[in-house]
């Protein structure tokens, strides 16, 4: 059963049961509004839903009941038991229809007499006569089949389906002050029509002129809506048939009919909403979304409107916009006219059937709708194969001590190759399904800048590149709110006004651009605007004055390591707080939150010509491939896509600085951390040789010293959790092959804590 | 120029038309969002871009006519085109959907291909 | 006075109405072979064109034009130019 069926099945079960309640309660207090309201809903809602199936004998059932519901709630029937029996009656046999939907997707063939028998009892309750004549769901549906020309019709120059109309008025026609020739001639879309006379007309002296002998055939283009419409008076003397027009396929570069006919009757939904009675601020709005309407079908059948929008007379360019798009979505001329109807009709009767074949649903079932937990589920239990692949080369080595002939070692790793090779595969097979663009975060954030530029008085263009930049669902919607706060910063503090900028030499218009892309096995989103910049010497002296650090740091810094500072906590540069920005979303919050994702920020800034703000981050959070080192007894790990290299170095080559120790790698001043020190590891006997780890954090890069330097290994970083999370220099704990943990490094703190 | 991510926003009481419409929604590439009544609707687009309102009349909480009233009086969300799908087929209900602001007016069960072209037709283009 | 009637014709000027078929309805039946004009008739009520054509009268000014008066033609068919 498909999900949709599925679905139906449950929500009507509920819907029933919220039915039968409501109407048990009814029974004991009739003039129970609310009572009655939810049940009208509830059956309202099946009848609704039930419209998608072929369920007739349902859907026609439930409307019966919906519409002696809709009498009762109006108060025209009153709620009486034989009432409240019927309609449970109705409750129950929709139970018996969802099962048997349930079980075999269709109804029992006795539905169909069973339905009717009981939509005529829940009618003959409506009092009102001629209620029970609303014209049943199905038949309002026009059908969709065309018929092929008929005989007695000319070939017009008309493409794709068209109305044949029938037109027989009463014969007393003219006594009720019609005039049916001027309602036919009036017919929207009128492409051809002829006067049918009667077989025999009476001699000129018997022939009474005041009866109406005549009726009338015509053929229009308009929608089956317009033609209701149209003939809304006489409607009981009107028949319709969809015929197909001189079979001449659409032409190279015309619109498809069912669009062009769609795009017609948004048209004539516009006028109505323009033509429609709105309060003041509305009407406007309303005119507004015409507007949008209009832009948006001209750009879909590609054609070009012109005027500009006139934003002090939008009803004026509006009424030519209606015209171009108008007479541009009439039905295109033939280029000859159709060939007579006797050849044509084979190539008409092909036609219904190509269009049938294009709107069948084929591709619904290219796409599955996964819920994400179930994607996660599926993640965790490869990212657990995966740890468990790593416990195989263990067993390689214990192996090695009992097997002489080396057979089984090169088994197991063989193996392991094997299934290394298929947990990767598996691993970023799923990753796939969890990729999604950043687009569905980047352009959410048009309106953000449209409104807030607005509001400040500044004119401002976003710009969006790379937008089809993939990355794991979880990264791309937990980065959503950092961005925010970075273009609300660059539009608060970052771009000038348009006075301002035009007096510096800059584009009037400010420009934010967020960029996306992929580096290696992270995805990097660069926040730029061409604003006034940072001032570093202002953040160095604010930093300075909070006490965040003291001279003699700030005097070993660049100057683009003291723009970093602005990512402090307790450090803002503006000193007014904006309600846009608002108190407290500082730097510090976005780097705190790209950090929590595992990511690293850093900005780079230039007076007077704006600022760029990189954001690097995980490409997935699944499973990380980590170095490991030895630092005391213990192992640890760190993420490979912070490490830069791994060197050996002499400890002569230490330089010392006040206390702190560099080493020069490759023309780079790198700064050292003992890690044995930090661990408060007793000192070993100085080692000449000393193994540094070089790390790049937030684009700083840092060498770390450790005992030795380990293989690597890929695991899950889970959250540390418990005591354990109060440790900062931690970022969280892997489970290792051999059931073994290893504590990841926060590179981050640790380094923060060398600084301090 | 950038590529424009369509969003259409589904409002209906019923989860199995939800499902319906966002199928086809989804289809034509698309990303839909849903609401279950006229007040989560008005959440739902303050917080996300939405480019299309595809609505149902009859709703608990704050029914279709009330929403797009209420929408057409907001100044960031009074221009979005709203689509109105009922189960109502009579004239009347028509001119309550435009005289409540409405851009457009479908019977429910709306059929696939109507809403396709719909969506076809309502496409925001390049964003300059 | 739309209409004009005189032995051999009858002139149809303007908008000819439904009450007007009083007046053409005999003037037929004496003058069943003479011509009626419609060269500047802009208009006509149904019971109008239902009369000329059940009398099978004569029609002048009918034949090339593209709006209504197409009715009155042999093939009683009205192809519309333009659908305004």
């Amino acid at each position: 059963m498909n999900a949709l069926l599925a679905q139906f099945v449950a929500e009507s079960r509920d819907l029933i049961e919220a039915a039968s309640k409501a109407l048990l309660d009814l029974e004991q207090n009739a003039q129970d509004k609310e009572q009655i309201d939810q049940l009208f809903r509830a059956v309202h809602t099946i009848k609704g839903a039930a419209g998608l199936f072929e369920f007739t004998p349902l859907t026609k059932t439930v409307h019966a009941g919906e519409d002696l519901l809709d009498t009762i709630r109006a108060g025209d029937v009153p709620f009486t038991s034989d009432v409240a029996d019927v309609l449970l009656e109705m409750l129950d046999r929709c139970v018996d229809w969802l099962d048997q939907v349930e079980a075999q997707e269709a109804l029992n063939e006795d539905a169909a007499a069973i339905g009717d028998a009981l939509s005529q009892r829940l009618r003959a309750l409506i009092d009102a006569p001629g209620i029970g004549a609303i014209p049943e769901l199905s038949d309002a549906a026009p059908e969709d089949t065309a018929l092929p020309w008929p005989d007695d019709v000319p070939a017009l120059p008309v493409s794709g389906a068209v109305t044949l109309v029938t037109y027989t008025p009463s014969v007393n026609a003219f006594f009720s002050g019609d005039d049916p020739l001027r309602t036919v001639q009036s017919t929207p879309g009128l492409v051809w029509s002829r006067i049918v006379s009667p077989k025999e007309w009476p001699t000129s002296d018997d022939l009474d002129p005041f009866l109406l002998h005549i009726s009338f055939r015509l053929v229009s283009s308009a929608s089956q809506d317009e033609l209701d419409a149209h003939f809304a008076y006489v409607s009981d003397e009107v028949t319709y048939e969809a015929i197909v027009s001189a079979g001449d396929a659409p032409a190279e570069g015309a619109i498809d009919e069912g669009l062009r006919a769609m795009a017609e009757q948004l048209l004539v939904s516009q006028r109505s909403l323009l033509a429609s009675d709105q309060a003041s601020p509305a009407e406007d709005h309303c005119t507004a979304s015409v507007a949008v309407v209009l832009q948006r079908v001209a750009q879909a059948v590609s054609i070009e409107l012109s005027p500009e929008l006139d934003a002090d007379n939008p009803r004026a360019t509006i009424d030519q916009w209606m015209a171009i798009l108008g007479a541009a979505l009439r039905k295109p001329e033939p280029k000859a006219v159709a060939a007579p109807p006797a050849v044509v009709e084979e190539e008409q009767a092909d036609e219904p059937e190509t269009i049938k074949q294009t709107a069948s649903p084929a591709r619904a079932n290219s796409h599955l709708r996964v819920s994400s937990e179930r994607i996660d589920a599926l993640m965790n239990l490869a990212g657990e194969l995966i740890v468990a692949k790593n416990a195989m080369p263990f067993l390689a080595q214990r192996a090695e001590t009992m097997d002489e002939t080396g057979e089984l070692v090169r088994e197991i790793k063989a193996q392991h190759n094997t299934i290394n090779r298929i947990s990767e595969e598996l691993q970023s097979a799923i990753m796939q399904i969890r990729m999604v663009p950043m687009s569905t975060i980047l352009s959410r954030f048009n309106r953000l800048v449209r409104d807030m530029s607005r509001k400040l008085g500044k004119e401002i263009q976003y710009v969006v590149e790379g937008e089809d930049t993939e990355a794991d669902k979880a990264i791309v919607d937990e980065l959503a709110e950092p961005i925010v706060h970075l273009i609300r910063n660059s539009i608060d503090h970052g771009l000038e006004d348009p006075v301002t900028r035009e007096a510096s030499d800059k584009p009037r218009v400010g420009t934010i651009q967020v960029k996306a892309y992929q580096l290696e096995e992270s995805v990097v989103l660069e926040v730029l605007d061409d604003g006034k910049g940072i001032d570093v010497d202002g953040v160095i002296a604010k930093a300075l004055e909070r006490g965040l650090v003291d001279q003699d740091k700030v005097n070993n810094m660049t100057r683009t390591d003291a723009l970093q500072l602005v990512f402090l906590p307790g450090l803002s540069t503006k000193n007014e707080v904006s309600d846009l920005s608002g108190r407290g979303v500082g730097m510090d919050a976005v780097a705190s939150m790209v950090r929590r994702l595992g990511g690293s920020i850093s900005i780079f800034s230039e007076k007077g010509r704006g600022t760029k703000i990189t954001m690097k981050l995980p490409l997935s959070m699944a499973v990380q491939r980590l170095m490991m080192v030895e630092i005391g007894d213990g192992l640890y790990g760190v993420p490979i896509d912070r490490v830069v290299e791994s060197q050996k170095i002499k400890s002569s080559s230490i330089r010392r600085h006040r206390n702190a120790e560099m080493v020069v790698l490759r023309d780079r001043l790198i700064p050292l951390v003992r890690m044995r020190n930090l661990f408060a590891c007793p000192d070993v006997e100085d080692n000449d040789i000393l193994s540094v780890m070089v790390v790049d954090v937030d684009g700083r890069e840092s060498g770390l010293i450790v005992d030795k330097f380990h293989p690597g290994v890929d695991a899950i970083i889970k959250p540390m959790t418990g005591v354990l999370s109060s440790y900062q220099c931690y970022s969280g704990t892997a489970l290792l092959g051999d059931g073994s943990i290893l504590l990841a490094l926060n590179l981050r703190e640790i380094i923060e804590c060398q600084y301090h | 120029m950038t590529a424009h991510h369509n969003t259409a926003l589904i409002i209906d009481d019923a989860t199995t038309v939800r499902m319906y419409h966002r199928s086809l929604v989804e289809q034509a590439d698309w990303i839909a969002l849903e609401a279950e009544n006229g007040v989560e609707a008005l959440e739902k687009a303050l917080e996300f871009e939405v480019d299309l309102i595809l609505v149902d009349v009859n709703m608990p909480v704050m029914d279709g006519y009330s929403f797009v009233k209420a929408l057409r009086t907001s100044d960031t969300l009074g221009q979005i085109p709203v689509v109105m799908i009922s189960t109502e087929a009579q004239l009347v209900d028509k001119d309550k959907a435009f005289a409540a602001g409405a851009n457009h007016y479908l019977v429910k069960p709306a059929s696939p291909a109507d809403i396709t072209h719909l969506l076809t037709l309502l496409t925001v283009g390049e964003v300059q | 006075m739309p209409i004009s009637l005189n032995d051999d014709c009858a002139l149809l000027e303007g908008y000819i109405d439904i009450t007007d078929v009083d007046i053409l309805h005999p003037w037929l039946q004496q003058n069943p072979t003479s011509a009626v004009d419609v060269s500047d008739c802009t208009g006509a009520h149904t019971a109008v064109v239902q009369l000329l054509i059940a009398t099978g009268a004569t029609v002048a000014g009918a034949e090339g034009t593209e709006d209504w008066r197409q009715y009155l033609t042999s093939g009683r068919e009205y192809y519309a130019k333009e659908n305004a």
